[in-house]
């Protein structure tokens, strides 16, 4: 399973990706947000936070999280390592998301920019 | 005499835009009627179903199932399961006729229509659904920025050329393809909600804004003035909105019956029903070679007069930009 210090190197990998990206601050324009990952089953947490067009890594949980994103450590780490797209385990149930239907998209929009085709 | 033909379009539309027309294709008479269902899926699949084998053909309004993207492939995962609901009536979803009509239409318009297309600055607000029109508007000298992003997602993003939307529908496309329509387009009720004004100066610095009329409309700004809109399907009262907008030409791609525009399921279903084929026989040379036999061209409606104009009309200078429509 993955642990809570692995999965804080995949974060971080992922929000290096995404601040690599030059096309991300004029697509995040406007969209400052708290996303939270939670593995209930690893009893980690995580946060990501999306400011200014930068994306940066820290501990969870944040109070007021615009988007959580709920489900099984390994997962959850396979999603942000870009080995398995958010949109399969979100339509089978296996991870929930707790946001608006807009940012839930957003969100999923930049997971599949910074990982590629 | 030929046997009349009967079609029957499943739209995820408004049931309130329903309605019944008979049209001739190559000398057949085709009946065609719009049942829309809210929005429902469930109640499109059923409904299929309930159809299949009453009618020859049976057309998919309001989604599209197959995304060509030069000779990338997509398809919607909502609307491969409609296609499955029939067995023996073919079901098709228009997207064949409009990568051949499309690019007719928009090659017809730089050729005859009232607007010079050369150097016209384009809205899209969605090509990964018409990418032969996209690519029509690039030929025919326009520069066009593609709002998939900005009116898909929300995401303020202008995409401003072809080889920057292969890329990202090669990055999204996808993926996208297999979420519930309904988050990525208007459906049922959606469709009738009054216009939320998204990315007005887009729409401000477009001299043409051009694509799905639904979403065209979802996100429409008080004002069009003297502005051309390329589209699909449009009703009369659409045609009054955008009319008291200012705008000044509407162009749709489906020629005008009964005084409206059908949409490209609706003319693919009557097709593959007077031509008697399985939609997978068909070829884009049998479409456009059909069209061409009709004399095809899209409607080119004068808004401020309601009616097409009587010949090629210059039209009247823009504010600030030199006189491009």
């Amino acid at each position: 399973m993955t642990g809570s210090a692995e999965m804080a190197e995949v974060l971080a990998r992922f929000a290096e990706q995404f601040n690599r990206m030059p096309e991300m601050p004029r697509m995040t324009q406007g969209w400052d947000r708290w996303v939270v990952v939670r593995a209930r089953d690893a009893g980690w947490t995580h946060a990501l936070r999306v400011e200014g067009g930068r994306m940066t890594v820290g501990p969870g949980p944040v109070a007021g999280a615009d988007i959580t994103l709920d489900g099984p450590a390994d997962t959850l780490a396979s999603i942000f390592r870009g080995e398995l797209s958010p949109t399969e385990p979100y339509l089978d149930g296996s991870i929930a998301v707790h946001s608006t239907e807009e940012d839930m998209l957003k969100l999923d929009v930049f997971t599949l920019m910074v990982w590629g085709e | 005499m030929t046997r009349p033909r009967r079609v029957v379009s499943v739209s995820l539309g408004s049931s309130r835009r329903d309605h019944r027309a008979v049209l001739t294709l190559d000398g057949v008479e085709v009946e065609v009627a719009r049942r829309g269902v809210d929005g429902d899926v469930d109640a499109a699949a059923r409904l299929i179903a309930e159809l299949d084998g009453q009618v020859d053909a049976i057309g998919l309004g309001g989604l599209d199932v197959h995304l060509w993207i030069g000779d990338d492939h997509y398809v919607v995962r909502d609307g491969l399961r409609l296609l499955g609901a029939a067995q023996a009536t073919p079901v098709v979803d228009g997207s064949l006729l409009k990568r051949v009509l499309e690019p007719m239409a928009v090659r017809w318009l730089a050729a005859h229509g009232p607007v010079e297309l050369a150097g016209l600055p384009v809205l899209m607000v969605s090509a990964l659904d018409r990418f032969g029109m996209a690519e029509a508007l690039t030929e025919a000298g326009c520069r066009v920025v593609y709002g998939d992003l900005m009116f898909l997602a929300g995401i303020p993003y202008p995409i401003t050329s072809l080889p920057e939307l292969r890329k990202m529908a090669r990055r999204l496309a996808g993926e996208m393809t297999r979420l519930p329509i309904r988050l990525l387009y208007p459906t049922g009720t959606d469709q009738e909600r009054p216009p939320e004004a998204r990315h007005p100066e887009a729409y401000a610095a477009a001299g043409l804004v051009a694509g799905d009329f639904h979403l065209i409309r979802r996100f429409l700004p008080p004002r069009l003035d003297r502005k051309a809109v390329l589209t699909n399907t449009t009703t009369g009262e659409d045609r009054a909105d955008l009319a008291a907008r200012g705008a000044r030409w509407l162009f749709t791609t489906t020629p005008l019956l009964d005084g409206r525009s059908f949409g490209t399921n609706v003319l693919e279903a009557a097709l593959v029903a007077v031509l008697g084929r399985r939609p997978e026989e068909l070829r884009p040379e049998d479409i456009e070679g059909l069209l061409r036999s009709i004399g095809y061209r899209p409607a080119v409606v004068d808004l401020p007069a309601g009616r097409p104009p009587a010949g090629r009309a210059a039209p009247g200078p823009m504010p600030g930009d030199g006189g491009r429509p």
